[in-house]
């Protein structure tokens, strides 16, 4: 029976190949995610590893609050460096860590190593241990505008030695530093592309914002005693009644600590990737199902032979299941191969819609061998399970049975059990938005949604493909026509063929519903609430700001008639831990430059007061807050303070669900820079330039009209839009192999009737225009059933998000034609290799009845 | 080589083959399936070729059709060369000047019986003759038949639909390759009557490999073939004389 079975294998192996394709394409798609998401980690582990290389214990403050990004901690008195490095046989220095410290070069360009990578200012540490960077060209900062800057930004602008840059920081507007100094990181020029602007304690305390505070302490012992005795020694020597509460850890704690900070950043990464690669799997599993099928239901005979001659049925399910293992796991291992080069090309794809990710040797651990495996195995397994036990069923005398029509679109039971599983899946998605359920309980609907369908399919696709191919009969004559009876003469394998592009289809349909109506919504909510003549945004795709001198500077412009700012950092607020917002407004004139529609309590948000809050409408009403109500709200800094709520306000989007004012924010915040400015001049050109002259000063801050900022919002929208359209190509291109797979096998099957066309006088253009107008059908047919699922899931979707701030629908009717089209072009390439096949058949052997 | 050019177009021969030679492999492993025949079939005969297997007698209807190439020798269907047309070509004179009836799977399963009689027509883009056609339909008896698919037609039905295919396009000459091989005697009878009719009636013109001398007694002349080469010709035969040939030939 093996043997029987290899023999088939051997002689199919043009079908085996392309069903291999789809698991190969999936496989590797996994696997290349685990392989870059293992190398990123790897990556920043011996970053970690290197920078705590030396370093014994560290004091900080104790966590205010958790976040997504690791924990919001206070800044400690620099006083306490004095205590630490009195304790006996200690060295100890103060740290002071600041993001976004640009360095200029002399063209007045940022340096800039890798688009995206950080850009680190630090307090220069003096004993060569505790310090990750080395020294290797001129001394240590010693001055207060002496910098120490990494070799690479050295001597990437060709900087000397005593030459003078520009560097600015977000709470500070540019000053000029001398350079006395270039250093490495470990070997390195750079760490993982990030520059570093390196200063005296005190220059860096200020740059920071925060003076006579740093970020921790780092100590090491010198004689030689564990880390958990030298934390006791210290922990010991430090004051207990401080503020904030302090820590004392051991060098190994924060090493592992900032590897598992980083871990639940990447596993949010590496979820959004998997899910892409899983879209990919389960449409390549549509291609092995329906693939096994047809070529089950083409060997009819043989295996109909095998059971003749004694064979059993579970000799046919057995034989069928091996081959079907023979082919995922040499599939999925062409596919984890090529998953570790793919990982690459996954992390330029992400790199080129510009998040920037650093990762260095390619590292492969055995959970990117063993998953992808085992999903490429089980997928093909249990994708030829049905098709198998449909084949044990073949009775003997079906050998002598032709080529039969397939029946299946008419089924009763199918309809049944399809409507049956559609309202099963509609309802488990509904909870799931609507109930309390979660997101995982959609993902759970809409998939089983899409087998709803598929299931349904072969009752659909007679009476759709006779709809769609309609024009194809009327106008392109009889290849035309024979095209639409060829699509709807076997429903079942036309139906699973479109299924698999309907999934890819339906989810970008999702996504196109999606985000026209969010960028509509949020766009519609800018032009709403912004009444400024300009906004100020930052430069980098909003990360960074600048300083928040910004407003007073602007302020002072002549022709400037009012400046708004916003800051915003996190905070826990009531139970939980979000983006608080800080609104700073000049002079009264200026509350009105942005307009969130406040519909209770104080009109304006200028009077928020030391402790007054204003709240998003609806977010106030699921926390049950309402005007006067006492909310509980801790900043990093300072503790948990108690606000009252002054103003509800409409619109949450794009400047946040809470405020509070500047002056609150400072004290909890006192690092955050700005990260917009509305400006309203009186219109003037010499106003504009007023403004130009100012922003000169900051040159993180872009000017931006109300329309240059609305763009500059949507196409960041744009961005992680085309990132996951391009993630989902994999999904689409394995659909489309499955037409085109489904086509060649087709072909095969029906190389009789395709000879007698020949013999009768059908050109070869005439032939290969029937295989194209055939697979155009069946693109168009998946399109459609994509389209259809997918509108009604953004609708669904839009509608489940009204509280959200998403309050308008959109279908965008260009994007849906544009989508179409493509489908009939893809249709067209999918028949390439299949027409040409067709069109090359012997006519002589293809009509020889023996 | 012959000296064939500048023949008289009045000529009443609807397919010629001149020194036609179809060699398969080469070396030790040669086999002449054709080998060096010459033979002409006229016009508004009903021709019948036959021989043993591996005679050539389907190679060379084949080739007389243009579904397949000589090795060397030429093919003129009328005053038509076909014998070094390229692909194209020789579909399109299969197209518009040749019907043909096969063995079995004649006809497209997806299309009706209808659809099936005038596809080369809809292949060309041509508006068929309707009168024609219905006068063809009625002839084979298949006016309440129309509608259906090949799947819900018998054998004999198969093959009616077939032989109205061939004769709908009014082609210059029809090839019939074994049309009754896969039917019941009665059925069988029936086809070839059809086929004896259209030549007797309508001036049509075929040629058909059999290897049943109860099939070939409906022809107005029987070709012999063994071994690649005409070893006899029958005038009006007669199914008993031509098994007594066909006899001969197999010893």
């Amino acid at each position: 029976m093996w043997k029987v079975t290899l023999k088939g294998l051997w002689s199919h192996k043009v079908r085996f190949l392309l069903t291999g394709v789809a698991v190969v394409l999936g496989v590797a798609f996994v696997a290349g995610t685990l392989v870059l998401s293992a190398t990123i980690k790897s990556t920043f582990d011996n970053l970690f590893s290197d920078v705590y290389k030396n370093t014994g214990a560290v004091v900080r403050g104790e966590a205010a609050f958790k976040t997504d990004f690791g924990d919001a901690r206070p800044n400690i008195p620099d006083a306490l460096i004095k205590t630490v490095q009195s304790v006996p046989n200690v060295k100890a220095a103060g740290t002071v860590q600041i993001l976004n410290v640009e360095i200029a070069d002399k063209h007045g360009k940022i340096i800039e190593h890798n688009p995206g990578a950080p850009k680190f200012g630090s307090a220069w540490i003096a004993d060569p241990k505790l310090n990750s960077y080395k020294l290797v060209e001129g001394h240590a900062p010693r001055q207060p505008d002496e910098v120490v800057i990494d070799k690479e930004s050295f001597d990437s602008a060709k900087l000397g030695l005593g030459d003078r840059v520009v560097i600015s920081s977000p709470k500070e507007t540019p000053r000029k530093y001398t350079v006395v100094g270039a250093v490495k990181f470990g070997s390195q020029n750079t760490a993982l592309g990030s520059t570093a602007a390196i200063f005296t304690l005190p220059t860096a305390q200020r740059l920071a914002g925060q003076p006579g505070t740093v970020t921790d302490i780092v100590a090491r012992s010198t004689n030689g005693e564990s880390q958990d005795a030298l934390v006791q020694r210290i922990r010991a020597a430090l004051p207990t009644d401080t503020n904030p509460k302090l820590q004392v850890v051991t060098g190994d704690a924060i090493t592992k600590e900032s590897q598992n900070n980083l871990d639940s950043i990447l596993s949010i990464f590496n979820t959004f990737l998997l899910v892409f690669a899983i879209i990919a799997l389960i449409v390549g599993a549509f291609l092995i199902f329906n693939t096994f099928s047809i070529i089950v239901q083409q060997r009819t005979r043989e295996m109909a032979l095998l059971r003749a001659i004694g064979a059993n049925r579970r000799q046919v399910i057995t034989s069928v299941l091996f081959e079907s293992v023979l082919v995922g796991v040499f599939a999925s291992a062409v596919g984890i191969v090529a998953g570790i080069f793919l990982s690459r090309g996954l992390k330029a794809l992400i790199d080129a819609f510009g998040l920037t990710i650093p990762a260095g040797a390619t590292v492969v651990h055995a959970n990117a061998i063993i998953v992808p495996l085992l999903l490429g195995l089980i997928v093909t397994v249990v994708s030829a399970v049905f098709p198998a036990v449909k084949a044990s069923r073949v009775p003997p005398i079906a050998a002598m049975r032709d080529v039969s029509i397939d029946e299946s679109g008419t089924s009763k039971s199918r309809i049944f059990i399809g409507l049956g599983m559609l309202v099963l899946a509609l309802a488990v998605l509904f909870w799931g938005l609507f109930g309390h359920g979660g997101l995982s309980l959609v993902g759970v609907g809409v998939l089983f949604t899409f087998i709803a369908v598929a299931v349904l399919g072969p009752v659909l696709a007679r009476p759709v493909a006779n709809f769609i191919g309609a024009p194809a009969a009327r106008f392109r004559g009889t290849p035309g026509s024979l095209a639409r009876e060829n699509a709807t003469r076997n429903p079942r394998r036309t139906s699973i063929t479109a299924a698999a592009l309907m999934i890819g289809v339906g989810i970008v349909a999702v996504l196109m519903v999606f985000v026209a109506s969010f960028k509509s919504s949020f766009l519609g909510g800018i032009d709403r609430q912004v009444k400024a003549t300009y906004v100020v945004n930052t430069g980098s795709n909003g990360n960074g700001g600048f300083s928040p001198t910004i407003q007073d500077d602007l302020a002072a412009a002549p022709g400037v008639k009012g400046v708004t700012t916003f800051r915003y950092g996190f905070a826990k607020i009531g139970s939980h831990v979000t983006q608080a917002g800080a609104i700073s407004v000049s002079n009264p004139g200026a509350s009105k430059l942005f307009n969130p529609e406040i519909t209770a309590g104080s009109p304006s948000l200028r009077d928020l007061g030391p402790t007054g809050i204003a709240i998003q409408k609806d977010t106030a009403k699921t926390n049950h807050w309402k005007i006067g109500s006492n909310v509980a709200v801790t900043f990093p800094t300072g503790g948990k303070q108690s606000f009252t709520v002054r103003s509800l306000y409409k619109d949450g989007s794009p400047f946040g669900n809470y405020f509070v004012s500047g002056t609150a924010f400072d004290k909890g915040s006192p690092d955050a820079p700005a990260s917009y400015a509305l400006v309203d001049t009186n219109g003037s050109a010499s106003a504009k330039k007023s403004v130009e002259a100012v922003l000169k000063k900051y040159p993180s801050a872009k000017l931006q009209t109300r329309e240059q900022f609305k763009q500059s919002v949507a196409s960041q929208v744009d961005q992680i839009l085309g990132l996951m359209y391009a993630l989902l190509a994999m999904a689409i291109v394995i659909a489309l192999f499955g037409i085109s797979n489904t086509l060649g096998l087709s072909i095969l099957e029906r190389r009789r009737e395709l000879g007698l066309l020949r013999a009768v006088g059908m050109t070869r253009r005439q032939l290969r225009s029937t295989v194209r107008w055939e697979s155009v059908i069946i693109s168009l047919f998946g399109t459609a059933l994509g389209l259809v699922i997918g509108l009604g899931f953004g609708w669904v979707l839009v509608v489940s998000l009204k509280s959200q701030g998403i309050d308008r629908l959109v279908i965008p009717g260009g994007q849906i034609g544009l989508v179409v089209i493509l489908a009939a072009v893809a249709g067209v390439v999918a028949a390439l290799l299949p027409a040409r096949r067709a069109a090359k058949l012997d006519i002589l052997s293809s009509i020889a009845t023996e | 080589m012959t000296a064939t050019t500048a023949e008289p177009t009045q000529t009443a021969i609807a397919a010629r083959a001149e020194h036609a030679s179809k060699v398969y492999g080469s070396g030790e492993a040669e086999v002449r399936a054709l080998d060096d025949i010459s033979v002409e079939f006229q016009t508004g005969r009903f021709s019948a070729i036959m021989g043993p297997s591996g005679s050539g007698k389907s190679t060379l209807l084949h080739c007389l059709a243009g579904l397949d190439r000589l090795t060397s020798g030429h093919i003129y269907l009328g005053d038509l060369q076909i014998s070094g047309m390229n692909e194209k070509q020789l579909t399109l004179v299969r197209r518009d000047r040749i019907g043909f009836v096969f063995q079995a799977y004649n006809l497209i399963p997806t299309l009706t019986a209808y659809e099936n009689i005038v596809l080369p027509m809809s292949l060309a883009g041509r508006k068929p003759d309707q009168a024609y056609v219905d006068g063809v339909i009625r002839t084979v008896g298949l006016e309440n038949r129309l509608k259906h698919r090949p799947s819900e037609l018998s054998g004999g039905q198969q093959q009616r639909v077939a032989v109205a295919r061939a004769l709908a396009s009014k082609p210059a000459i029809i090839f019939a390759d074994e049309p009754t091989g896969n039917l019941d005697s009665k059925a069988g009878a029936e086809i070839l009557t059809f086929m004896a009719q259209a030549v007797r009636d309508l001036g049509q013109t075929i040629v058909m490999v059999t290897h049943d001398p109860a099939a070939a007694g409906y022809s107005d002349r029987v070709v012999f073939l063994a071994d690649g080469k005409i070893v006899d010709e029958m005038l009006d035969p007669e199914a008993g004389a031509i098994l007594d040939r066909m006899k001969k030939l197999g010893e």
